[in-house]
């Protein structure tokens, strides 16, 4: 499988593209926008867009989902049944999605918000906003990151050392550098308990 | 783009690595972690999707080259000289980067974070929506560096000198976000 990301320069966000080395179905990854280089990049690699992952219902992971519904047949998964109006296969916390001859674990980050999944495969991780390198996802309160830490503490950091953090904001990591490098802070003084 | 955890179906050695790129202009998805190179100029290739973690290249000299995707994670980095090279979405965190130097260089998107500087300068470059969080920096210098949303959170950064450099998108503390 290789890898490709690209960079939204409207939404600031990244977007992946998996798929086989020689072209075939390919797995798109919280398409901020779909603009004209991601479009050259998907038809340059050969590859139909058969599988869209969704890691949050929020609008700078999922703009370019109408004109990808356009040019490709799709199946889109999320935490939602239904995303801009499109009908969207709802995925469960742990389900193994079998997508383009590949397997890939979802994990629900419920400390990101309702709708926050991340999706480990093939010893890479997709963790949308939920976890950015060496920073927490944004969240409002400090009680929110206290929940959001454990999260990630909890679901992700356990993750093999060698597994390469794809985010959906900033540049890639792995899960050994993310133990180290990630802020200490204790949940409790987050969340102002004694 | 390699696979992590599975070493075995590219994995080359030193010696090999300098042979690959010495024939090939682009080298493609090669997994070698913990190689040594020293001493040895790299001009003019494209490493994509290459992991070369824990690596050592000190005294190596890379000019004119581009890496994207590649991951040099936990390496030592002594004396090492980045001359107008393209690094995009690359990891270099909790490298050692001693006398170290970038010059004239586009650094995209790359994570720094954890690095142990000791007289390290960019000079000349483009920082852009990179990570610096957490980095350990002594005689540190940006000269003439333009570091757009570039974050240097829980690093001191009292000593750096930031010389003729457009600091205005960067972000130095948690409270500014992203």
């Amino acid at each position: 499988m290789r890898l490709h990301s690209h960079f939204s320069i409207q939404t600031l966000t990244n977007t992946y593209l998996v798929g086989p080395e020689d072209g075939g179905d390919a797995i798109l990854i919280d398409p901020g926008s779909f603009d004209g280089p991601l479009l050259d990049l998907v038809e340059s690699s050969g590859y139909y867009v058969r599988t869209v992952l969704l890691t949050h219902g929020n609008e700078s992971q999922l703009a370019g989902l109408k004109t990808i519904r356009r040019i490709y047949d799709c199946e889109v998964f999320g935490a939602y049944e239904s995303i801009l109006g499109f009908s969207t296969r709802r995925v469960a916390d742990g389900e193994i999605l079998d997508v383009c001859s590949d397997s890939i674990r979802a994990i629900a980050m419920p400390g990101h918000g309702s709708g926050s999944l991340a999706y480990y495969g093939s010893g890479f991780l997709f963790c949308g906003m939920a976890l950015s390198a060496g920073e927490y996802g944004w969240v409002e309160n400090s009680y929110a990151r206290a929940i959001l830490q454990a999260d990630v503490q909890d679901r992700l950091l356990i993750l093999p050392d060698e597994t390469v953090v794809l985010p959906g904001f900033g540049p890639p990591s792995t899960i050994a550098l993310e133990k180290i490098t990630l802020p200490k802070e204790d949940p409790t003084q987050l969340a102002g308990r004694p | 783009m390699f696979s992590p955890g599975h070493h075995s179906s590219h994995s080359v050695d030193s010696d090999r690595l300098l042979a690959l790129l010495g024939r090939y202009p682009t080298v493609v998805d090669l997994n070698m972690p913990n190689i040594s190179i020293g001493d040895v100029h790299i001009e003019g290739k494209s490493l994509y999707g290459c992991n070369l973690s824990s690596s050592t290249l000190c005294g190596t000299r890379i000019s004119g080259c581009t890496f994207e995707l590649c991951f040099l994670a936990f390496s030592n980095l002594e004396s090492v000289r980045f001359e107008e090279c393209t690094l995009r979405n690359c990891v270099l965190g909790a490298s050692v980067v001693t006398d170290t130097r970038f010059s004239s260089c586009i650094v995209v998107q790359c994570n720094m974070n954890g690095i142990q500087a000791d007289v390290l300068s960019f000079d000349d470059c483009d920082l852009l929506h990179t990570r610096l969080n957490g980095a350990a920096f002594a005689g540190t210098e940006f000269i003439n560096c333009n570091v757009k949303r570039t974050h240097f959170l829980r690093s001191k950064t009292d000593g750096v000198s930031f010389k003729y450099s457009n600091t205005e998108d960067a972000v130095f503390v948690e409270s500014q976000g992203w």
